[in-house]
């Protein structure tokens, strides 16, 4: 109400000045105010108009120009809406087609559990003997060798030709292809085909789960890499079997605690360039723990080789380097055969292959390859019997050997020994480890094998289902495949001894059926890039570049004119495409015309395929109307050398996601931008006149210092160390703020709203509601929210010891939920209702003329006054739309400096001021209508990210933030708190972009409106240009070994930016601009 | 009276039948720079500091020489008599002289500044950073000091890139565009020694002060298209 009065009065001043003068018997009808702002701006001048003007006309004009103003901008509202929409459907096909999520479920298997359920007769649950199948081995010795391709194992060409085509990786590693082919029964050799990607940590996780790998399992522990799933090394430990490991330090950050304090020895594993530090790491603790001495102390060991893998890489496979350590591991074998006893299992494997370069990561048929040895000293294992299809499964290897895929190696040790198989696994016990030596006995071991695994499988089916609330499609016939297989073992179980060999195999296919049918089907939901649909949204994407592209620089001249025509055409053009997919699906349908639909030609379901047209159809609209209003375009190349630095920024920015080094050090080179823009900034500045010159002089040196300022703040990602420092967080190894940070927060808050007035004060912006919302309200809040991280701190850090349990969380958490509600609630209905900021004077001129007051520095001196009219001063009306608009930011930004950590917190605060300085420099180097700001600002957000203790990883995600305002997890509030606390300096600077048309604008309405309209767009562009380069090099480097590291997330936080920019910018500035603009155009017409 | 006469008159003759040796002197200069840098690059990459260090004394001794031989400088403002002044050669050594100890101070404290504000580290590495920055000072910033004086009208214009182009301009346009480049492969993965700070700066600036020079020399009397 307050706020309300004072706008009141401020027209009622001003009018009554207006009829004051006109009662004065002066000539003029229409008074003309002088308006007060800086010495330098261009004297406007503006005739006051009002809603509530006595003239009906005047009053009719205003009506009518308000409701062409609301029109216009509804029609802007519906075409950012088209741009969302296309930015949506891009992302959503290439998300489809690239990641594809998978649940994690944390049910364990156990040993006193079977899976075949309560009413089977059942012998098990005893660890001594095996828990649900009796045990073959007691103890167990793994060996990785890490990128170990098939065709390293096996003998190429005849002593005679070695001359064609043999290779320096071949006839290297020998041993266990020549025990194997001379004692079969003690040893096997089989392709280890591996299901990409082939990375170490996702072998890892297939190779100890038995689960197929997706980008994201979703589950309970999204943050870190700890395996949650059940593991084989979770049920070593489970049933007190101790495990030591040496090797590949990626083990200790998925299985952390699971292996004997004593007995582990992890290495360093990304450095590519050391052959031997890690295979010799691995020989050292090795082969004591083998000495009979020792060999009590464990009952499983694992050593995780990495030369082989490093040498790939480095020089690639046909290398004398390669063959050296392909010697050396034959060596390595041939001792291990030598150091194990009876009772232990050896095994010899390769997580992945490499192709013929060297490298992995992709699903290349040498890089899926790797090679498989068991060994034993007891003959156990059995050939492959002859009734079965060496060739069945999805797996396919080399030519004539039969393949096995890595996951079947979890059910087949899990058995072997005497460990309940892991609950997510979807393997098959290896036939040749069950087999023996065949015959009746045989085949029921591998009927008995493969039940258990069926009946695993069906279990963790079912919790599948039953979580993710519907089924894997074509469930119902694998479902159908476990009865018929359950029917057959009754009836051969009635047959008891009578039942042949054919009968058990039989029974025995059908179980490994329903594990194979089942696990296919569960890849087709979990684990292929669909390329159609990937491509598909690139397409989309780039096409809504284009489209964003021509309308925020292609067009010349009013924006608000051609809004309709690109509307209508835009909404004809997804009408028609919309039809045309639903006709195209109708006339499929109609089998009897035999036609397949586009979307089955495509392989694309009818919704991706309805999304597809019905954008496509859009961006065909556009350009159609873009032809038809082609006289209103101008070329789209950069006509000045900001326009062309935009570019560069631009382009070069979304061309750093192809390379996996320029990604990791996006932060510096997003301060290298900034820099430069300050830089350019300085220099231009040079060209002006003295006064614009030591303005722009002193808000690009401000800029170019904040900027510096701003990027100490940063949180290393882990391949920027070593030449990285963190400065986030205390120290390197901790998530804690350290103390200093809230002295920066308490100051803050003291300064930044000073510094804010500071700007709204040269305008003489600062009346009106300003003083109350900047300097109380914006004050009070930050001062709260510094409280807030005190008291956070004080809680973590236990500063008083003395308080009961239980008074602090409560207390820091309402404290919290005042300054939300202050800044999104109260500050968004007081800017709602707020006056412009503006203040009137009324000066007697012959008292005003001479000698201006101190205070009156910044005041324009009226021209000499012809006679003695009193003269009607507005200060402020200079940055009216400005100052107006800023207010909601300041509410905004309250709510985000809340939500970050006190480093990230003061980042922001820099960042307030930064964009100050920047809207200040855009002014005076007159570029507001040049997509130099909305880059910036888009620049400056995406540097601030970083410096809020982000980086494009999953793992510096802050999910703590969640817990701000509340003390338990809300939907849809918890996701929505730790997005606006990832990405809030994107958010902030995009809240930002329409003062880069507003401030200092004049206060007219319709022109700003059309280059509010160009900002905005041009901000949508940028984003849109970096996430279209971040989605399409993530789908273009699908096979790159850093895919899942550095890409991926990189995609990943690209689109929701994207999304999240779009969305604050419909939403909000869409409203903030409507609320501002109105408030201006009451008090000075349209 | 007489003796300016003579004085210009000796002057001209030599400059005439010493033009065509005049002409290539600046040439020589580029290739001084050129050949000295090659040769020095591999011990820039193994030990940056004390090879920057060893090279700088040279460096202003060869910018000196260069300023001295090659560069006119730019008259007072006009506000004497109109009559021509000749600077005499001592005055020309000492000019040159400070405006090589004003670029390897003043120069120099505003690059290191701009360094840092680019981004690069501002507690380690002070003393490189601080090398470069003499480096750059001396390639881009002493030559137009000793041209342009400190007028700052002049100045002004070049800052705004709006300066006429020639060799000093030009030079140092390059240099500081040379050294922005510079940074491109340092975040690259490669582990080469040579990405080390501030080797491909050092080089940047290097070898964009030749090509903008020799740009300059080519192109005299435009200007930037900005």
């Amino acid at each position: 109400m307050r706020t309300r009065r004072s706008l009141n009065s401020i027209r009622q001043a001003a009018l009554g000045a207006q009829s004051q003068l006109q009662n004065s018997s002066t000539i003029s009808t229409a008074t003309t105010l002088h308006l007060a702002g800086k010495k330098e701006d261009e004297e406007p001048e503006i005739k006051l108009a009002s809603a509530h003007s006595p003239d009906p006309e005047v009053r009719k004009r205003n009506l009518f120009q308000q409701r062409a103003f609301k029109f216009s901008h509804s029609l802007l509202v519906l075409l950012l809406l088209f741009f969302v929409f296309l930015h949506g459907v891009g992302l959503f096909l290439f998300t489809k087609g690239f990641l594809l999520t998978r649940l994690v479920l944390s049910e364990k298997s156990s040993c006193d559990i079977s899976p075949l359920g309560s009413g089977v007769n059942w012998k098990g649950g005893d660890i001594a003997k095996g828990c649900w199948h009796p045990k073959t081995f007691n103890k167990a010795v793994v060996i990785v060798i890490d990128a170990l391709r098939y065709d390293f194992t096996v003998p190429f060409g005849s002593e005679e030709d070695n001359s064609t085509g043999v290779r320096q990786f071949h006839n290297a590693f020998t041993t266990p292809h020549a025990i194997a082919s001379k004692h079969p029964r003690n040893a096997i050799l089989l392709p280890f085909i591996a299901d990409p990607p082939t990375t170490t940590l996702q072998r890892l996780k297939g190779l100890t789960t038995g689960t197929l790998p997706t980008f994201i399992d979703a589950g309970s522990n999204f943050a870190g890499q700890v395996i949650d799933e059940d593991n084989l090394i979770s049920q070593l430990k489970a049933v007190g079997k101790r495990t030591a490991f040496m090797g590949d330090d990626t083990w200790m950050a998925l299985f952390p605690g699971l292996f004997e304090g004593d007995m582990e020895y992890p290495y360093e594993s990304l450095n590519v360039w050391d052959l031997h530090t890690v295979d010799n790491g691995v020989n050292e603790h090795i082969f004591p723990l083998l000495h009979s001495a020792n060999a009590s102390r464990w009952d499983v060991l694992i050593g995780h080789y990495l030369g082989v893998d490093h040498a790939g890489h480095r020089y690639g496979p046909d290398h004398f380097a390669m063959r050296e350590k392909l010697v050396q591991m034959n060596g390595v074998i041939e001792k291990l055969v030598e150091s194990i006893d009876d009772d232990t299992l050896l095994v010899a494997m390769g997580d992945h292959g490499m192709d013929p370069k060297g490298d992995h990561g992709g699903e290349s048929q040498g890089e899926l390859e790797a090679a498989l040895w068991m060994y034993s000293k007891k003959p156990v294992f059995g050939e492959f019997p002859a009734g079965l299809d060496p060739d069945g499964g999805d797996y396919s290897g080399p030519p004539g050997a039969r393949s096995v895929a890595q996951i079947d190696l979890v059910p087949t040790l899990s058995l072997l020994l005497g460990l309940p198989i892991p609950f997510n696994n979807l393997g098959a016990p290896i036939v040749e480890a069950f087999y023996g030596k065949g015959g009746v006995p045989g085949w029921k071991n591998l009927v008995d094998v493969s039940r258990l695994t069926a009946a695993q499988i069906k279990r963790y089916q079912a919790e599948y289902s039953g979580k993710n609330g519907e089924e894997v499609e074509g469930i119902e016939s694998i479902n159908s495949i476990w009865d018929t297989a359950y029917q057959k073992l009754s009836n051969v179980q009635k047959l008891g001894r009578k039942a042949q060999v054919a009968d058990w195999q039989n029974v025995f296919i059908e179980f490994s059926n329903y594990q194979s049918e089942t696990l296919r089907a569960c890849r087709n939901v979990w684990a292929r890039f669909d390329l159609v649909s990937m491509a598909a949204g690139v397409t989309v994407l780039a096409g809504s570049v284009a489209v964003v592209a021509v309308y925020a620089r292609g067009f010349t001249g009013d924006y608000t004119e051609i809004t309709d025509t690109l509307l209508t055409r835009m909404a004809k053009g997804l009408g028609v495409g919309a039809v045309i997919s639903v006709v195209d699906g109708i006339i499929a349908r109609a089998e009897r015309f035999g036609i397949p639909s586009l979307g089955q030609l495509l392989g694309l379901s009818p919704l991706r395929m309805l999304l597809l047209a019905g954008s496509l159809g859009t961006i065909i609209g556009f350009f159609s109307a873009t032809h038809y209003a082609r006289r209103r375009l101008a070329s789209l190349l950069p006509n000045s050398g900001w326009g062309a630095l935009c570019l560069v920024f631009t382009l070069a920015h979304s061309l750093i996601f192809g390379s996996n080094s320029f990604t990791i050090w996006e932060d510096k080179i997003l301060t290298y931008f900034l820099a430069t823009f300050g830089f350019v900034a300085l220099l231009s500045s040079q060209r002006l006149d003295t006064v614009k010159r030591a303005l722009g002089t002193y808000h690009s040196i401000v800029f170019l210092f904040l900027v510096r300022l701003s990027s100490i703040s940063r949180l290393c990602r882990e391949e920027q160390i070593p030449f990285c420092e963190s400065t986030f967080y205390s120290s390197a190894s901790s998530s804690v703020s350290a103390p200093r940070t809230l002295v920066i927060l308490f100051i803050m808050a003291l300064g930044l709203p000073s510094i804010i007035g500071s700007y709204y004060r040269h305008t003489n912006s600062y009346s009106g509601p300003a003083p109350v919302y900047i300097g109380f309200g914006f004050r009070l809040g930050l001062l709260l929210s510094a409280l807030y991280w005190a008291l956070d701190s004080a809680d973590n850090g236990n500063w008083i010891p003395d308080l009961p349990e239980g008074v602090l969380k409560p207390l820091k958490t309402t404290v919290g939920q005042i300054v939300i509600a202050m800044g999104l609630l109260a500050g968004n209905l007081a800017y709602a209702y707020s006056s412009v900021c503006l203040d009137v004077r009324l000066e007697d001129p012959l008292a005003s003329q001479p000698a201006p007051s101190p205070d009156d520095d910044d005041e324009d001196v009226a021209p000499p006054p012809q006679s003695s009219k009193p003269i009607v001063r507005l200060l402020g009306a200079s940055n009216l739309h400005g100052s107006r608009y800023f207010m909601l930011l300041v509410s905004w930004c309250l709510a985000l400096i809340l939500l970050q950590k006190p480093m990230g917190g003061a980042s922001m605060g820099l960042l307030l001021w930064q964009i100050l300085s920047l809207l200040e420099l855009l002014h005076t180097l007159s570029l507001s209508d040049s997509a130099i700001g909305p880059v910036i600002l888009g620049i400056l957000g995406n540097s601030h990210f970083f410096s809020t203790g982000h980086q494009a990883t999953l793992s510096s995600i802050q999910w703590e933030s969640a817990f701000i305002p509340f003390s338990t997890i809300r939907y849809p509030w918890s996701p929505m708190l730790v997005i606006a606390n990832s990405i809030g300096p994107q958010l902030l600077t995009a809240l930002a972009v329409p003062l880069v048309a507003l401030w200092k604008a004049p206060p007219t309405v319709t022109e700003t409106l059309g280059k509010t309209a160009k900002a905005v767009t041009t901000h949508i562009l940028y984003h849109s240009v970096i996430t279209l380069g971040a989605v399409a090099c993530a789908g273009h480097l699908r096979r790159h070994l850093m895919l899942y590291r550095i890409f991926s997330p990189r995609f990943m936080l690209g689109g929701v930016v994207l999304l999240a920019v779009d969305a604050v910018i419909l939403l909000v500035v869409m409203w903030g601009t409507r609320v501002s603009f109105l408030s201006v155009g009451e008090l000075f017409g349209y | 009276m007489s003796t300016t006469q003579t004085h210009n008159h000796l002057r001209r003759t030599t400059s005439n039948s010493t033009s065509a040796m005049r002409a290539t002197e600046p040439h020589i200069h580029t290739a001084i720079i050129a050949g000295t840098f090659i040769s020095a690059f591999p011990s820039l990459v193994s030990d940056p500091g004390s090879t920057l260090i060893w090279a700088l004394p040279g460096l202003a001794l060869l910018q000196a020489v260069y300023q001295v031989r090659c560069l006119r400088m730019l008259k007072p403002t006009p506000s004497g008599s109109g009559k021509k002044e000749v600077i005499g050669i001592s005055s020309k050594i000492i000019s040159s002289f400070l405006a090589i100890l004003f670029a390897t101070t003043i120069g120099a404290a505003a690059l290191y500044v701009l360094l840092i504000l680019f981004g690069a580290p501002a507690t380690t590495h002070v003393f490189p950073t601080v090398l470069c920055a003499m480096h750059t000072a001396l390639l881009a910033v002493a030559p137009l000091v000793y041209k342009y004086r400190l007028e700052g009208r002049v100045w002004r214009e070049v800052l705004g890139g709006r300066a006429v182009v020639e060799e000093c301009f030009a030079g140092a346009v390059g240099a500081l565009g040379g050294a922005w480049v510079g940074a491109v492969p340092i975040p690259l993965g490669m582990d080469r020694e040579w990405q080390k700070w501030p080797v491909t700066i050092v080089t940047g600036a290097y070898v964009g002060y030749m090509v903008g020079k020799s740009l300059g020399w080519a192109f005299p009397g435009k200007r930037l298209p900005l």
